[in-house]
């Protein structure tokens, strides 16, 4: 297979797709990988590059790109993570979600390391990639389908049941806001709606399959450098209850900091007999059947089970991560233990982003709770605390914008607007992107989400810092003094900055973010990515260097939400009532946050970008030193740029 | 020859690791060890390659490896290192050779 002599690691082409007129072309990933690091690296570069600003999200001229990990498709710990960006519906900036893939290596085996696609086709479609053979194939049986059905369909259609699939489901389709695109059956692009994107273009799927090879620039140093990373498992502490419960493990740490969600956000610790009826852990001893683990991946978090009691006896599904822990059973107040999987499973197969579901189910349930919403609205349902067929029933309602499922669609900022009266105090969120993140009381993790450039979300900065984490270990990765000091202000600013850097190398590289520090503080950190890129690639490439391209990446992401929207300073603060109302119970009751003291940590946090205080804004000094001079005169023309600091 | 795997979460490292071991690249079409899914039942199937066809290659243990590459990068090492050693047997019949008991750090698990 061709491929670029000097490339190594990466696949060696970008492949464009223009479904409105079916044109196909190629273009060398070396036009953007000394610069820019592979994945969402190059896909914000070619999105601001490409985007006019007078493009809106479900305009044809959008553009989708798929991107697959740097070091996806060689063993390195964890590097089984793709992306899917986009200009995107939910905070109308910048939108970015990771997945765990086997097609992003079907991908790279194919040739390619981004996929770009552009315009609309006219009729449902699916993308059928195998080697140099790329098919634009009809989707009209596949429209309608959930993604579990979409699956199985298409290895019937192809006559191979190997074959690995990222479809939407009838979210997608029915341009959802907070549609995701699912991998199979159970692994999500979540969050930002780009499966509303891809519903737009009328995209049902992509499939792939590649036989050619992933080659490394120097064999025997990565081979090294992995080895040595697979040790650091061996040894890690507390991973142990990470392989056999995956994040499901969290339950009884995240009480323990008030990091939960019980009635949208009204607490943020569950009632002990509820904790206690929840659990987890005692429903994967259960129920578990068997593993998922994905390429690479040196924990394997995934876990089959077969449900044989309850509501929901005979459901078979992967189980779901933590987040709908907090996001769908916590927030709306539910006890029955399985409603997780159940209620997991069904946002799966119609391709909704658990956290959009459950942000607007949980403000729609808490309005009706304070009587701004009525039966005579919400199609006569009651929307109770705890009732989980109400809440099924709503998640149908959504993906099928049906009645009152229409609003809610909309998510719970939009939704607000809409019914008006008061109700967007009880609207938690981030530059309108649903919040599953529990902002009081966790100070370095509350400004890793509010200060997201993606909207609300906890993989671009935030840091968790649960009770038992080793503060030594934590201040040399961090270089503060108090970095387990939760309540405590100070520092928090240069702990989010770094942690940016990680996530995004991260998912530049395709590293799962439980294989690194952000999920054990014993595993890979910026050290151990920059010597397996650099074996990789044959590019030395330093701890520095990985900072810098991170930096310059954020530094585009930001530029890309000028564009596109008026975020600045105001709305990198917490929401009101994570602002005004002290936590109510658990270990950290009483505590409250201070507004100054949190504006004080933005200070810091916009001095150590570089970026104007006052504004948010990067300035011309900090975008220059970056090499994004056009970006900064772009900023000028737009009067979007930050000025320069006096001192 | 195909062998069942129950406890197999279809990472396919093996695969990567299998190629590597053949080609000095990371390429799982030609790797002599392949996962497959399953109709019914945890895990997954593993079949193993007797026979190679010029682009794939038979398995031969990783013959001067301490352990073979993709038991070293397998979650379930001592499940798949019996897999491989019951291959072994079954090939060769009379005599085991290849997949002798090396001997294999459990300290990954």
């Amino acid at each position: 297979m061709a491929r670029d002599n000097e490339l190594y690691s990466y696949a060696g082409k970008i492949l464009r797709i223009n479904l409105g007129n079916g044109e196909i072309k190629k273009e060398p990933t070396l036009k953007y990988a000394r610069e820019w690091l592979g994945s969402t690296g190059i896909a914000i570069k070619i999105l601001y590059d490409e985007l006019r600003s007078w493009v809106t999200p479900y305009d044809p001229a959008n553009k989708l790109v798929f991107g697959t990990g740097a070091l996806m498709g060689t063993p390195a710990p964890g590097a089984c993570k793709m992306s899917a960006s986009s200009l995107g519906p939910r905070t109308g900036g910048w939108a970015s979600g990771c997945c765990d893939s086997y097609v992003g290596g079907e991908l790279k085996c194919a040739g390619y390391d981004l996929i770009v696609i552009e315009g609309r086709a006219h009729r449902p479609v699916y993308l059928w990639i195998e080697d140099d053979a790329i098919e634009i194939r009809d989707a009209s049986h596949l429209w309608g389908k959930n993604t579990w059905e979409t699956l199985d369909l298409i290895r019937q259609d192809l006559k191979d049941p190997s074959l690995h699939v990222i479809s939407i489901g009838p979210a997608g389709e029915n341009i959802v806001r907070g549609a995701c695109i699912i991998q199979d059956r159970a692994r999500a692009f979540g969050r930002c709606g780009t499966g509303a994107v891809m519903g737009s273009k009328n995209l049902k799927a992509i499939v792939a399959r590649g036989t050619g090879a992933i080659k490394v620039a120097d064999r025997d140093r990565f081979m090294e450098a992995v080895r040595k990373v697979r040790e650091m498992f061996k040894s890690a502490r507390g991973l142990d209850e990470m392989q056999k419960y995956g994040t499901l493990k969290l339950l009884e740490k995240k009480q323990g900091v008030s990091g939960v969600n019980y009635r949208n956000f009204q607490e943020t610790w569950f009632p002990e007999a509820m904790a206690d009826a929840i659990e987890p852990k005692k429903s994967i001893d259960k129920y578990m059947v068997a593993r998922q683990n994905f390429p690479g991946c040196v924990i394997g978090c995934g876990r089959h089970l077969y449900i044989t009691e309850g509501p929901y006896a005979g459901l078979v599904t992967e189980a779901n991560q933590w987040e709908a822990v907090p996001t769908l059973q916590g927030r709306l107040g539910i006890v029955e233990p399985t409603f997780m999987f159940k209620a997991n499973a069904v946002c799966n197969q119609l391709g909704l982003d658990i956290d959009a579901a459950g942000g607007a189910i949980g403000w729609a349930m808490e309005c009706y709770q304070r009587g701004i919403l009525h039966e005579k609205e919400t199609d006569g349902l009651k929307l109770n605390w705890g009732d989980a067929g109400v809440a099924l029933e709503l998640i149908r309602k959504i993906a099928y914008r049906e009645g009152f499922g229409e609003i809610l669609a909309e998510g719970c900022a939009r939704a607000s607007d809409l019914i008006g009266r008061e109700s967007g105090y009880y609207a938690m969120h981030i530059k309108g992107q649903d919040l599953y993140e529990s902002c009081r009381g966790n100070l370095a993790w509350s400004l890793g989400t509010t200060t997201s450039t993606r909207g609300g979300g906890h993989t671009t900065g935030a840091i968790e810092t649960l009770p038992g984490a080793d503060a030594e270990k934590m201040r040399s990765i961090y270089g503060v003094d108090n970095p387990d000091k939760v309540l405590e202000y100070e520092g928090k600013a240069k702990m989010t900055v770094y942690m940016e850097a990680v996530h995004r190398v991260n998912n530049c590289l395709g590293i799962c973010h439980f294989n690194t520090i952000w999920g054990n503080l014993d595993l890979i950190d910026l050290p151990q990515m920059a010597e397996m890129y650099s074996a990789a690639t044959g590019w030395e490439t330093s701890v520095e260097d990985l900072k810098r391209m991170a930096e310059k990446q954020l530094n585009l992401e930001k530029a890309f939400n000028l564009r596109f929207t008026n975020f600045d300073r105001k709305d990198d603060m917490p929401t009101p009532r994570d602002l005004s109302e002290p936590i109510p119970s658990g270990p950290a009751a009483g505590w409250k946050m201070d507004p100054k003291k949190y504006s004080g940590m933005l200070d810091d946090y916009y001095d150590l970008h570089g970026w104007d205080r006052e504004t948010s804004f990067p300035t011309r000094e900090t975008l220059t030193s970056l090499d994004l001079r056009y970006v900064a005169d772009d900023l000028e023309k737009m009067g979007n740029l930050g000025k320069e600091s006096k001192d | 020859m195909e062998f069942d795997m129950p406890s197999c979460g279809g990472c396919r490292t093996c695969e990567m690791a299998c190629s590597f071991h053949h080609r000095g690249e990371f390429i799982p079409a030609a790797s002599s060890l392949k996962i497959l899914e399953k109709k019914e039942g945890p895990g997954y199937r593993v079949f193993l390659r007797e026979e190679g066809d010029g682009s794939s290659f038979a398995c031969d243990g990783c013959e001067g490896l301490d352990i073979p590459l993709c038991v070293e990068y397998c979650r379930e090492l001592d499940d798949l290192y019996k897999i491989l050693q019951e291959f072994e047997a079954k090939r060769t019949k009379k005599s085991a050779k290849g997949v002798q008991d090396r001997g294999i750090d459990h300290g990954q698990r």
